[in-house]
């Protein structure tokens, strides 16, 4: 199909506009395309961005709202919002619950599992790892009515915990 | 030097192609890449010019002392042209956002394109692994090494609660994508696909075009990906993905038998016809090149095309791309004259085979 702007090339991107109850269609080519300034054709994830965008600012943060900053980069809550992109790895920690809020939204989970860094991978680490997934089969236990593993593995998680207070 | 060494990455297509592996009738490749962060640096979202190089030369310098690396090449983006960047795109060694905004960016190759690195794309660094066929603990395996090699020399931005810190939310955690490029002709053909990617979305799987993000099916090839990565480790995201894909080869592979069954000569005329045009026809644009070569691929799988193999199949695919055709003619063509060119290519090919 030529595209119905220069007539020359062969049009690359078709779309449908909706205008009231009229349906128009448009066949373009990618030269016609960047030079008229349809923008968003040439990035290629607006689809994924405009998902993200509702999911970061319906959790706004209380204090400051969308113009809270990230201080050690200046980027605003809004600007993350719009394209869930974060300006610093300290924007985690200045968007703190509101981040943990968006991650929970698109993961349905907000707490890392799996590998680290090898700085990271202190005895103290792995055991407070241990402890969370002990934790976690301990509420199961408790739910399933199952006391008697309940018990040990309260048993267990206090050894864990008495162990890393003598480090 | 590095300008030969640039060349002859451009020439060869990768050797992985022909390797075959695994359910490779069915998996065109699989994919695992690794996004990272430098600890203290801006992401590439907010960082100047400045902070840009200086990421870009330290992975440089820590992959030079990566193992896993060894005997790769290093490409300054800024040192690129637009045509070898878009060739590199279309080998999916860089993003097509890499193509037009390139610089302070760079790119990292191990021999034989298995494993690769890009730097300053949207986070500092992203490892990728290629393998042919259903690969993935494989693929992960190469990549997860090479993210070891690079912790000695690298800090990562890492938070215990959040893991891998990255530039967007949605690859936070263990910053890992699996993707199966996947060609599913008899799903399409019997319409269950619609049914068999709603089910891969309801487990937070994504399915598109082979292209990737926005990308529409073309040559009834897909893309499938893990969404989640947060909250789940990166054995479990392995060994979930390697199920879900099996069992989705598993419907593939029933649509075929009873394509088989129910219209074995139906298929086999569409089959033999698509293989007679691409042996003789003068035109063709790359749509209809890939719909064909579909059909010929279906053939070779069900053991009805027997004289070309999927080696020969996957290296048309990356070779008829349009930056590709032109490099190999070794001239700037136009639409009509690529599509000359396309036809001449493969019929030199499939005649050769």
């Amino acid at each position: 199909m030529i595209c119905q702007f220069c007539k020359k090339n062969n049009a690359t991107i078709h779309f449908t506009n909706v205008d009231g109850n009229k349906v128009v269609k448009i066949h373009i080519c990618r030269s016609c395309a960047e030079a008229k300034g349809f923008d968003y054709l040439k990035r290629s994830n607006f689809e994924k961005t405009d998902l993200l965008a509702g999911l970061v600012s319906s959790a706004l943060p209380e204090k400051g709202g969308a113009r809270r900053r990230c201080e050690h980069c200046g980027r605003t809550y809004a600007a993350f919002s719009k394209s869930a992109g974060l300006g610093c790895s300290k924007c985690y920690d200045s968007f703190g619950e509101e981040i943990a809020k968006v991650l929970k939204r698109i993961h349905g989970n907000a707490r890392h599992l799996g590998k680290s860094p090898r700085r990271y991978c202190t005895e103290k680490v792995h055991a407070r790892r241990r402890i969370r997934a002990l934790e976690d089969e301990l509420r199961i236990s408790v739910e399933l009515e199952n006391y008697e593993r309940a018990a040990r593995l309260r048993d267990e998680i206090a050894d864990l915990k008495k162990g890393m207070e003598k480090r | 030097m590095k300008q030969k060494q640039l060349q002859r990455l451009l020439k060869n297509p990768a050797s992985w192609l022909a390797e075959g592996g695994e359910e490779s009738e069915l998996v065109f490749a699989t994919r695992v890449r690794l996004a990272r962060n430098i600890d203290g640096r801006k992401f590439t979202y907010c960082a100047e010019a400045s902070e840009l190089t200086l990421v870009r030369d330290e992975v440089r310098d820590a992959l030079a002392l990566a193992p896993s690396m060894k005997g790769s090449i290093f490409l300054d983006m800024n040192d690129t042209t637009e045509p070898e960047r878009m060739i590199l795109a279309e080998r999916r060694l860089i993003s097509h956002d890499m193509v037009r905004r390139f610089t302070n960016r760079g790119l990292a190759v191990a021999r034989g394109e298995k494993l690769s690195v890009m730097v300053n794309e949207e986070d500092h660094i992203r490892l990728q692994s290629f393998e042919s066929g259903l690969a993935v603990c494989e693929a992960f395996d190469r990549v997860s090494r090479l993210d070891d090699d690079l912790d000695g020399s690298l800090e990562f931005a890492f938070s215990d609660r959040f893991g891998y810190l990255t530039a967007c939310a949605t690859n936070v955690g263990t910053g890992l994508r699996v993707s199966a490029m996947v060609h599913l002709p008899g799903l399409v053909h019997n319409g269950d696909i619609r049914q068999v990617s709603d089910g891969l979305r309801h487990v937070r799987l994504s399915v598109r075009g082979s292209y990737g993000e926005g990308s529409e099916v073309v040559g009834n090839f897909f893309q499938i990906s893990n969404l989640i990565t947060l909250g789940l480790s990166e054995s479990d995201t392995v060994k979930n993905m390697d199920s879900h894909i099996r069992k989705v080869l598993e419907f593939e592979k029933k649509a075929r038998e009873t394509l088989l069954k129910e219209a074995r000569s139906l298929l086999e005329d569409k089959i033999w016809r698509a293989y007679g045009i691409l042996k003789n026809a003068r035109m063709l644009d790359s749509r209809e090149a890939m719909g064909l070569i579909s059909a010929v691929r279906l053939g070779v799988g069900l053991g009805i095309v027997t004289d070309t193999g999927l080696s020969d199949l996957n290296e048309i695919l990356i070779m008829i791309q349009p930056m590709h055709l032109q490099m190999l003619y070794e001239k700037v063509m136009g639409p009509d004259e690529r599509d000359r060119s396309r036809a001449d290519y493969i019929r030199s090919r499939l005649k050769a085979s």
